[in-house]
């Protein structure tokens, strides 16, 4: 294996190669920073210019775009509270306040460390145990994959303290938007009021930046009307220190845990596992109140959890010719017209470009983290730019990302009407998150469902039959069902602790 | 330089462009000035992958003058393109649009308004077969094993798809059970958001067989980890020999997944006649049926007439069968 590795290496370090990996690393870096651009589109505007490549710097392009995203993904959570992915929502939680607090340079800085943490584990995972690790992605059916989303939901859901009934009306909310389009249980359009554009659903970017970034614009807007916007503390140390990083580090290594397991399978792997890891963290942490606060491991967890889950990702295309998700199927495509079909028998036909992939990876997250690094400094002078100048750019970029989806007046008509939906939320301190991976996750949850009980001719009890899908099942009772119960148990302690003291 | 040359100078340059329009007769070699090929989904699909195969075929053969920009306009199965085209793009005489039967079925469940007739229907360019697969341990070891199970009981046989029920995936196992006399509505299709999907479910042992185009079955089909039960076709695959089809095992049902282009409506005899010349050059060129045979396509086309005829019955066979499954009025 170590041959292969090290022939890998020879190949990818060829200056052509490196330096290909380097502009797919600024490629992917950029388009991550844009809010609504993904590498999804990007990959496949960069297509044509693909074809006239080797298939290795082909692929070296593609996977150093894609994981490169991710890197470039939590710089707008951090600095204006909008994420540029979906695997990024989680991020503005404690990314932002910390920006606000006058810490955005600590923030970006441990959002590029974690990435590269997690990156570079999760490609030392793939080279050592990725094809017997693929065939564990095999054992998620509709059953595993419903019970998935359903553990997902119930973590997000007990994890919002008092808000709990809030936060499930949102996730709901969420839910209902992910049924607009071509029922692809039954093929019948809902929702869709004759409108050939909504028969595809509603894009999770189209609602993503009208509650994030419309209303955020708008909310500050009025801030700035009124003077009382909250002047943003100078930071005092641009630097990640020492502590803050020995700190992160547990999270950064269990977020990494999370992406690499979620990332693996197919569907909205990334942001579910961000959403997991973050709520676990939560969870195990001696302070969680610190939480939500701009606590600096709620940048590191998520950051890592998603940048884990890129490199899994890859794992299914390679091994078993199965994408993931947007992004994965338009580089199946471009591996196809490559004359090369991702598979089974991909080691064994195409072994040198497989390794020279993997060694690419290892260089790619080592570019990214040098190239990232001096921009923390420059992205973090940003917080300086009055929002003024600010906002309208920002407007701008969001409008252009919307509207790059699929060039339609609809779809920003839709932008506009959440913005105003997130406005109303904000105001009222109704949680926005939750209400957006309910969207992300609506459509599969759903049709997952569904499939289950095709598949057991209406019986549900495939649910509880299937190992994968019961431990999950359990795993979310235990995560609704132990916040009351342990409050209950606090509260009766100290009821008890307070009778005995007043016998003694 | 004066006003007045300027002017002059202007209307030198309106004569000599009214002349050269003048010398130009109508019937002249029509070539595209801005050649363009809508896919009407996301990148990496089936409509995505004609758009862009073309446009490189005609880079490398020089067919046209300038490169064919690729523009995604998804939506609705085609719903969204075809309605942009007839109201927004009439009588552009450089625009191709991509198609296949998934857009035949967009029409036949009555989920567009708009039907070929609408629009200049131009050509077929190749076809993908579609199949039966299962896992290589399963108990059905033919399609004979596979139509015996289903005539004892219609819905022992689970099968995944990569569509919605009343499109594709569907109706290759509806018209299967059609055939040998079964009832399609009794039988258990479970779709998934794509063949990749489906295939997944197939591997993971969660449903009995899969019913998907070959070229999303062949990377497990060469590794062994899956059997093809049959092609529904009449000859087999110019690619994968070695494959049985459905009429060689006595079952007389086909269904090709075509892929082909049509053109927006208004637009010049000469226009689609250029159009027309071009393909038929293109399907012919090495260079095309080296990336045809890399996607697993065949090569079988259809032009002019012939290709209006066959949308024309394709649609009423489809309306008829969606009908009989419930999927229409």
């Amino acid at each position: 294996m170590f041959d292969h590795l090290i022939n890998g290496f020879s190949v990818a370090l060829q200056p052509l190669n490196l330096l290909i990996a380097l502009l797919g690393s600024v490629i992917g870096t950029v388009i991550g920073v844009l809010p609504g651009l993904g590498p999804t589109a990007t990959i496949a505007m960069l297509l044509p210019l693909v074809f006239t490549m080797s298939p290795v710097a082909a692929m070296i392009m593609l996977t150093s775009i894609y994981y490169g995203a991710m890197y470039g993904g939590s710089t707008t959570s951090i600095l204006v509270n909008i994420p540029g992915e979906s695997a990024s929502v989680i991020t503005t939680i404690d990314g932002h306040k910390m920006a606000m607090q006058g810490r955005a340079g600590p923030a970006l800085a441990i959002a590029a460390v974690s990435s590269f943490v997690a990156g570079t584990l999760a490609v030392v995972v793939l080279t050592m145990v990725g094809r017997p690790v693929a065939s564990l992605a095999l054992r998620f059916g509709p059953a595993e994959f419903f019970s998935l989303m359903f553990f997902g939901l119930a973590t997000v859901a007990s994890l919002a303290g008092a808000q709990v009934g809030k936060a499930i009306v949102t996730t709901v909310m969420g839910l209902m938007i992910a049924t607009v389009g071509i029922d692809l249980v039954s093929g019948a359009p809902r929702f869709t009021f004759g409108n050939p554009f909504l028969q595809d659903g509603i894009d999770f970017i189209v609602v993503a930046m009208g509650v994030f970034a419309i209303s955020e614009i708008v909310v500050t807007a009025k801030e700035v009307w009124e003077g009382t916007r909250p002047q943003v503390v100078q930071a005092g140390n641009v630097w990640l220190s020492w502590k803050d990083f020995r700190y992160s580090l547990p999270s950064i290594f269990r977020g990494s845990f999370f992406g690499f397991l979620m990332g693996m399978l197919p569907g909205a792997g990334a942001t579910l596992s961000t959403f997991v890891a973050y709520n676990v963290e939560k969870r195990l942490a001696r302070n969680p109140e610190l939480y939500g606060t701009g606590d600096i491991r709620g940048v590191a967890c998520p950051e890592a959890a998603n940048n884990a889950a890129s490199g899994a990702s890859l794992i299914p295309l390679l091994s078993l010719g199965i994408p993931g998700g947007g992004a994965t199927a338009v580089m199946l495509g471009a591996l196809m017209m490559l004359d090369i079909t991702p598979g089974p028998m991909m080691f064994d036909k195409h072994g040198a470009l497989l390794w020279a992939l993997i060694a690419s990876m290892y260089v790619g997250n080592v570019l990214l983290l040098v190239l990232n690094w001096p921009m923390v400094n420059v992205f973090a002078r940003i917080m300086s730019v009055p929002a003024r100048y600010l906002m309208p750019i920002v407007l701008v970029i969001c409008t252009v990302g919307v509207w790059s989806l699929s060039s339609s007046s609809v779809d920003l008509v839709l932008t506009g009407a959440a913005g105003v939906l997130g406005y109303y939320m904000r105001r009222q301190k109704w949680p926005i998150e939750p209400l957006v991976l309910g969207l992300i996750l609506g459509g599969r949850m759903e049709s997952s469902y569904r499939q289950a009980l095709i598949i057991s001719k209406g019986s549900p009890t495939i649910f509880f039959e299937k190992p994968i899908s019961l431990v999950l099942l359990l795993g979310a009772l235990v995560f609704l069902a132990l916040p009351p119960i342990l409050a209950r148990m606090k509260k009766g302690r100290a009821l008890v602790e307070a009778l005995e003291g007043g016998e003694a | 330089m004066t006003l007045h040359s300027l002017s002059s100078l202007a209307r030198n340059a309106a004569l000599a462009a009214a002349a050269l329009a003048l010398a130009t007769p109508a019937s002249a070699a029509f070539a595209p000035e801005r050649p363009e090929c809508i896919a009407p989904a996301n990148p990496g699909g089936g409509w995505d992958t004609i758009c862009r195969t073309s446009a490189n075929v005609f880079q490398k053969t020089g067919a046209l003058k300038s490169t064919m920009y690729v523009t995604n306009m998804p939506g609705g199965s085609g719903a969204v393109a075809i309605a942009n085209v007839i109201t927004k793009r009439k009588g552009d005489n450089d625009l191709l649009v991509a198609a296949s039967n998934s857009l035949s079925f967009t029409m036949a469940a009555g989920r567009t308004p708009h039907t070929y007739a609408d629009v200049v229907p131009l050509a077929q360019i190749a076809a993908e077969y579609g199949g039966f697969f299962v896992k290589a341990d399963s108990k059905y070891k033919n399609l004979g094993d596979l139509v015996a199970a289903l005539k004892a009981n219609p819905s022992s046989v689970s099968f995944a798809g990569g569509s919605a029920p009343g499109s594709m995936d569907h109706i290759k196992v509806a018209l299967l059970a059609k055939t040998v006399g079964v009832d399609p509505t009794k039988l258990v299709y479970v779709p998934f958001q794509g063949g990749g999907e489906a295939m997944t479910a197939l591997l993971g042992g969660h449903t009995d067989a899969a019913t998907i185009d070959l070229a999303e079955a062949s990377a497990q089909l060469e590794a062994g980890k899956i059997r093809c039960l049959a092609l529904m076709a009449e000859k087999r695959s110019s690619k994968y020999k070695d494959l049985p089809t459905t009429f060689e095992q006595g079952v007389k049902v086909k269904f090709d997944t075509w892929r082909g282009v049509y053109m927006a409506p208004g637009t010049s005899p000469e226009a689609v006649q250029f159009w027309s010349d071009t393909l038929k050059k293109m399907v012919a060129s090495p260079e095309w049926n080296t990336e045809r045979e890399k996607l697993g396509w065949e090569p079988t086309t259809r032009f002019g007439d012939e290709f209006k005829a066959f949308v024309k019955e394709e649609h009423a066979s489809y309306k008829a069968l969606l009908k009989e499954l419930g999927f229409a009025k």
